[in-house]
């Protein structure tokens, strides 16, 4: 498979001179399976730029296909959905998966994105691709010959959910708005990351603003680094970073991180493309 | 009387090396009286900025107070609230202007954004001192020293057009509106443009466009829609947004010699804004009015 990063920044997006490098976009990648299937890890404002990339493929004529999977439904993963081209081509169908959120079914919480009082498109029916909403468990399902399983994961008051994503003997794990427990981390979670090729993991602080942002429900950089050993990860990418953070800041993060015995650091950046 | 942009862009924020120049943040511009009075025009990602930096000016201690004027409640004008930092600190003040909606109150609107399903940050923890002001079209107040006035624009659900009368100058705040010309958008949903309008349909579009001519009547600068280039407005009328054009016609009859084109299209690239910025530029000479594409960080005295 081969991944592509078009948002990689937490919160909001943020525009300007600063982020060129990093990228302003809120969450998105791009998942091309070998098969050619498009399958989309989150909606955020990188989603946007990824439409414009589709255009070419069948998704541009409504004659494609591609599921989205949202790690949970907090403007920064959803945002950009409301932009996505091709959802107002007719004959696309765009399926999205996620799990039921705390408070509403997953299609009511879509749906109030697109409320009239907020955007012109008042609804999801008024969509001319066909939108098809699943609400997932535990068990895996299959995307076109490739296995997906959405775990929960503890993201502040609320659960986020990582996708653990099997392909031809290739895994990649994409595990973003995640704060582990102090000290320990949870089996099930573990499990979900086991020995994979890659992890995306939510990286949001540097070790010294971690501190102060304690129980909102993400991750430094060092509990990253801690949980992608812990779980045998070959290579973990850094992702969803704080919109505090100008280019500088993140590259200082990734260079204080990057050297771990066993372990591949990278950072994730808009246009960063990497091949299972 | 001092306008400043912090966010010039139309329906989302577009980060990116292509955007630096005119900036990718969605609108908030920002008026300061002579006397030190903060107008806030939009709540989109351009108020986080500048939320920070009014944080350097006494919103830090609680000592601050502005008034935030909001056009609509579409995402691109409400999306940077949740991140305008000095609401979060307790002792400032702020008063919220938008259109009456006889559905929903001002503050559960704005409060809906935080709720626990889209956002980690509550709606309870904001510290400052929030008053809401429920405004409809064609009202006039005061705000200090200020006149300000509303106008109705063209746009889905219906936005207001902000007009300021202060320090003897005149700022007029005309974005997310087509014009009153081919069609007349409401509450509800279009999916496409009318295929004909009946005479009281026009009659009442002349109506408003005169309105709003009257309205924005020799103001200093007016800052106005021009998300579209014509052949795209001709495609997509009822999508509520203007072109450059527009801005020029509505300038030549209002007699209004500053033009900022305003919520640029998020497709558009520096290049093809410094192209738009060049053409009207030469247009509006031509006609003694001084036409600019808005960029992020653009200040200009009145």
């Amino acid at each position: 498979m081969e991944i592509t990063f078009y948002g990689v920044r937490g919160t909001v997006p943020v525009p300007g001179t600063t982020t060129n490098e990093f990228g302003g976009n809120t969450s998105c990648v791009h998942v091309r399976t070998k098969k050619g299937y498009d399958v989309i890890l989150d909606s955020g404002t990188g989603i946007c730029s990824l439409a414009r990339k589709l255009m070419p493929t069948p998704l541009g004529k409504g004659k494609g296909e591609a599921s989205i999977l949202l790690s949970h439904t907090h403007w920064d993963h959803i945002q950009g959905f409301p932009f996505f081209i091709p959802v107002f081509i007719p004959g696309n169908t765009i399926r999205i998966f996620g799990r039921h959120p705390a408070h509403a079914k997953l299609e009511e919480v879509l749906d109030g994105q697109l409320n009239k009082v907020y955007s012109p498109i008042c609804s999801l029916s008024n969509l001319s691709a066909s939108i098809e909403i699943h609400e997932i468990d535990d068990r895996p399902f299959a995307l076109d010959g490739v296995s997906v399983t959405g775990g929960e994961i503890p993201h502040g008051k609320l659960a986020s959910t990582a996708f653990r994503i099997e392909e031809e003997g290739k895994t990649l794990v994409y595990m973003t708005d995640v704060e582990h427990a102090d000290g320990r981390f949870d089996p099930d979670v573990l499990e979900l990351a086991r020995d994979a090729h890659i992890l995306i993991h939510d990286s949001q602080y540097m070790p010294e603003d971690y501190e102060s942002a304690r129980g909102r429900g993400h991750s430094s950089v060092a509990g990253a680094v801690a949980f992608a050993r812990e779980a045998k990860v070959r290579q973990l990418v850094t992702f969803h970073y704080s919109p505090d953070y100008d280019d500088n800041t993140v590259r200082r993060m990734y260079e204080n991180f990057k050297r771990q015995p066993d372990l591949t650091v990278i950072a994730a950046q808009e246009g960063l493309k990497l091949v299972l | 009387m001092v306008v400043k942009f912090w966010g010039v862009r139309g329906s989302y924020p577009v980060p990116g090396i292509h955007t630096n120049k005119y900036g990718g943040n969605t609108p908030c511009v920002e008026v300061r009286l002579d006397d030190g009075t903060v107008l806030i025009f939009d709540a989109g990602t351009g108020i986080r900025e500048l939320g920070l930096s009014l944080m350097h000016n006494g919103f830090s201690e609680g000592n601050g107070s502005a008034h935030v004027f909001i056009t609509h409640m579409h995402w691109d004008h409400i999306q940077g609230f949740p991140f305008f930092s000095p609401v979060f600190v307790g002792g400032n003040r702020f008063t919220i202007y938008a259109r009456k909606n006889n559905r929903h109150k001002l503050r559960d609107v704005l409060a809906y954004q935080n709720k626990e399903t889209y956002s980690p940050i509550s709606f309870n923890e904001v510290r400052a001192k929030l008053d809401f002001v429920e405004v409809g079209e064609g009202r006039s107040w005061s705000v200090g020293e200020a006149a300000v006035k509303t106008v109705r624009l063209n746009h889905p659900s219906i936005a207001l057009g902000y007009r300021v009368d202060a320090d003897d100058k005149s700022f007029a705040y005309i974005t997310d509106t087509a014009p009153f010309e081919d069609i007349l958008i409401g509450e509800e949903f279009i999916s496409r443009p009318p295929d004909h309008i009946s005479e009281d349909m026009r009659r009442e579009l002349e109506d408003l466009q005169q309105q709003l001519v009257g309205f924005v009547s020799g103001a200093d600068l007016i800052v106005y829609d021009a998300f579209f280039r014509l052949e795209d407005y001709r495609r997509n009328p009822h999508w509520g947004h203007s072109t450059p054009e527009h801005g020029i016609d509505l300038c030549k009859e209002a007699g209004i010699q500053g033009l900022a084109l305003f919520h640029h299209a998020p497709g558009n690239s520096d290049d093809v804004m410094d192209q738009i910025d060049g053409e009207y530029r030469d247009k509006g000479r031509a006609m003694g009015i001084e036409v600019f594409a808005a960029k992020e960080g653009q200040e200009i005295r009145l």
